[in-house]
């Protein structure tokens, strides 16, 4: 028998009030490694400008002062972001946030997911952090990423997303 | 993936190859901008003749060209799972695909000259539109590619969109002359449709290339042609210049407006749109003749659009989006192109969702709610007084006072974003959602709180010092977002349409 049963809007179930589960610690390390590659560029990169004919001391300041900016804030970055980060799966969705400044909140349910993708680079291999990816239809806007997971959380996402997903399909 | 499935993991046929090569060679051309750069430092930098130089590159080309699709061939495995197409791949960067048979909307497969010889296809997989990867099985032979696509056929749903003009089935149109149209539009409805497309103005841009062709000698007789003209209204003064020059102006509106009215009965002459059989059709055409067909529930998102010229006439637009994928590009839609003022409620509630009939769809619902005003603040503030002071500073270095008057741009952009937020809004009922945008046009987009596929609030520090946020809602047509909404009432409609989501037993496809 067909039936419609209100729900009281106060007994909604909060997509913002959950035990938020933080990402690999490891995840920090992999993302501050990135970061020294990038800045050993940018060192690398201002000391060959200084080295330019009728350069002069005062702009050598200027560019290192500049560089020592841009790095500190590219190494600190991790530290404050990765905190930040963080995902939960209920029983019928998963929900994941992210942003400093710009905060954002994501919720996917599990039965609008179409397919599931796990990956690492190798320097995600060599922290053991790998990425799950949610494919949701449509083409606008990126799908869900999950980043900084350890490799073998990240296969049980899969695996868990994969399943649920399948009884939604057969539920329907 | 359990381990009870039958399928093994497996490679394809050695001609993927090609496949992988041609995908090396779409990544150099998308990267192009990147490439030229080593290539000219190498130019520059190597010394020997330039011949020598072509021929390292293209040998060095050619070699990072094979070794790259070599080793994404042998890294290529895949298998067919009781449920799924399991695909592995990846040199460097490894990856692994679960494509789910009941989530796969579509196979299609591609048979290149090559592969003709040896009756092997590329088979890809639409999966309901997903943006980022669908998966596809290079260089497998077609007796497989058959039996997949049966077995898939069997589990999941592969019915194609037949919306494209043309591709009804025959059973539509043997059914068209029994059923009475929901809507007709007539000669004067061409005429409005043609006035009020903003594209006729693009004709000009189109038609310009043609110009090109018109032989030198044809060229030379117009341009002489033209500085006699010149001469002769030189000659006679302004005034009569401005006249021929607002004349002409005027000449080439009308001949494009014509030209445009011209294109609407070509295209929609003696339209009608049946509902029959469960599904939307619409025909019309002067010289072919055009046929749509689209399932309703197939819609993802109904757009109801009014331009001011459409204003005038008393008629508005409605398009619905089906769901769009990688490979269609921008989803199939249906396009009612003139409907008079109240047929989208009708349509609504009689055909395209009943069970959202209680939504108002008119443009100047009372029902809209308007967004918070916080939401002209920071526009007003970013583009609108910060970049007028900066210029206006500047103007008044290089020009004096009259570098003032680029404080102008602030009444005039705080008008256009005072109407942008007096137009913005939204409406919601307990099955669907509907959010209003214009400046000089309206548009309403309207789904089914069903369709949703995924919800994300976010907050700017300014929106979360002012407890507002920016919800969006992401639907397998594109995606609708309506900022500085109350953050209470953004994370109340954010869980509520989840609960509807997630507890929806029909399907959004």
């Amino acid at each position: 028998m067909f039936e419609n049963v209100e729900i009281p809007v106060e007994e909604l179930p909060r997509a913002d009030a959950l035990e938020w589960q933080p990402l690999d610690p490891a995840y920090r390390k992999r993302l501050l490694v990135d970061r020294l590659i990038t800045v050993g560029f940018v060192v690398v990169g201002a000391t060959l400008v200084t080295v330019l004919p009728g350069f002069e001391p005062i702009r050598a300041t200027l560019v290192f002062g500049g560089a020592a900016l841009v790095a500190a804030a590219m190494l600190v970055w991790p530290f404050v972001a990765v905190p930040r980060m963080g995902y939960a799966v209920r029983d019928k969705d998963l929900v994941y946030r992210s942003g400093v400044f710009w905060r954002s909140v994501t919720a996917v349910p599990f039965n609008r997911i179409q397919h599931v993708e796990t990956s690492s680079s190798p320097l995600d291999r060599r922290f053991s952090l790998a990425t799950l990816k949610l494919f949701t239809a449509g083409g606008s806007g990126g799908d869900l990423r999950i980043d900084g997971l350890h490799s073998e959380r990240a296969e049980q996402l899969r695996a868990l997303v994969l399943a649920k997903a399948g009884a939604s399909i057969e539920s329907e | 993936m359990s381990q009870s499935d039958p399928g093994q993991w497996q490679r394809t046929s050695p001609l993927a190859i090609l496949f992988f090569i041609g995908g090396v060679l779409k990544a150099v051309v998308k990267n192009a901008t990147q490439i030229i750069a080593p290539m000219a430092a190498f130019f520059v930098a190597f010394g020997g003749d330039t011949q020598t130089k072509i021929a390292i590159v293209a040998i060095g080309f050619t070699l990072i060209t094979l070794t790259v699709s070599v080793l994404r061939y042998l890294f290529f495995r895949f298998r067919i799972a009781e449920d799924a197409v399991l695909i592995r791949e990846g040199v460097v960067n490894r990856k692994q695909l679960d494509i789910k048979f009941s989530r796969i909307q579509g196979i299609n497969t591609e048979q290149s000259f090559i592969y003709r010889f040896f009756d092997l296809v590329t088979v890809s997989f639409d999966t309901a539109g997903s943006a980022g990867s669908e998966g596809s099985l290079p260089a497998v032979g077609t007796r497989f590619s058959d039996a997949l696509r049966e077995t898939i056929g069997k589990v999941g749903k592969t019915g194609e969109p037949t919306d494209d003009p043309g591709t009804a089935p025959a059973a539509i149109h043997a059914a068209s002359p029994a059923t009475d149209p929901l809507l007709r539009l007539d000669w004067g409805d061409m005429v409005r449709i043609g006035l009020a497309d903003r594209r006729a103005f693009l004709l000009l841009a189109i038609a310009a290339p043609f110009f090109e062709q018109l032989s030198d000698e044809m060229s030379q007789a117009i341009a002489n042609a033209i500085e006699d003209v010149a001469a002769d209204i030189a000659a006679q003064g302004t005034t009569i210049a401005a006249t021929i020059f607002g004349g002409g102006l005027l000449l080439i509106i009308v001949v494009l407006l014509l030209g445009s009215v011209v294109a609407a009965f070509l295209r929609y002459h003696n339209f009608a749109l049946y509902f029959e059989g469960g599904r939307l059709r619409s025909v019309g055409g002067l010289l072919t003749r055009h046929e749509a067909a689209m399932e309703p529930g197939k819609i993802q998102l109904a757009r109801i659009s009014q331009s001011i010229v459409m204003r005038w006439f008393r008629r508005l637009r409605i398009v619905l989006r089906q769901a769009s994928s990688r490979t269609q590009g921008v989803g199939k839609s249906f396009t009612v192109p003139a409907a008079p003022p109240g047929f989208q409620q009708a349509f609504l509630a009689d055909v395209l969702a009943p069970e959202a009939a209680d939504l108002d769809l008119d443009l100047e619902s009372p029902a809209i709610r308007r967004v918070s005003r916080k939401f002209l603040r920071p526009r007003i503030l970013y583009l609108g007084i910060v970049p007028a002071i900066a210029m206006a500073t500047l103007g008044w270095f290089q020009a004096g006072a009259q570098g003032l008057l680029l404080l102008l741009w602030i009444p005039f952009w705080t008008l256009i974003q005072w109407r942008v937020w007096r137009r913005l809004g939204w409406h919601m009922s307990g099955d669907a959602f509907v959010r209003r945008t214009g400046f000089l046009a309206t548009r309403l987009d309207a789904f089914l709180l069903r369709k949703v596929q995924r919800v994300s609030l976010s907050q700017s520090p300014y929106q979360r010092r002012t407890q507002l946020a920016t919800l969006r809602f992401y639907l397998a047509s594109g995606s609708v977002r309506v900022p500085y909404l109350p953050l209470g009432d953004a994370a109340l409609i954010r869980d509520y349409v989840l609960y509807k989501v997630e507890s929806s037993t029909q399907s959004w496809h």
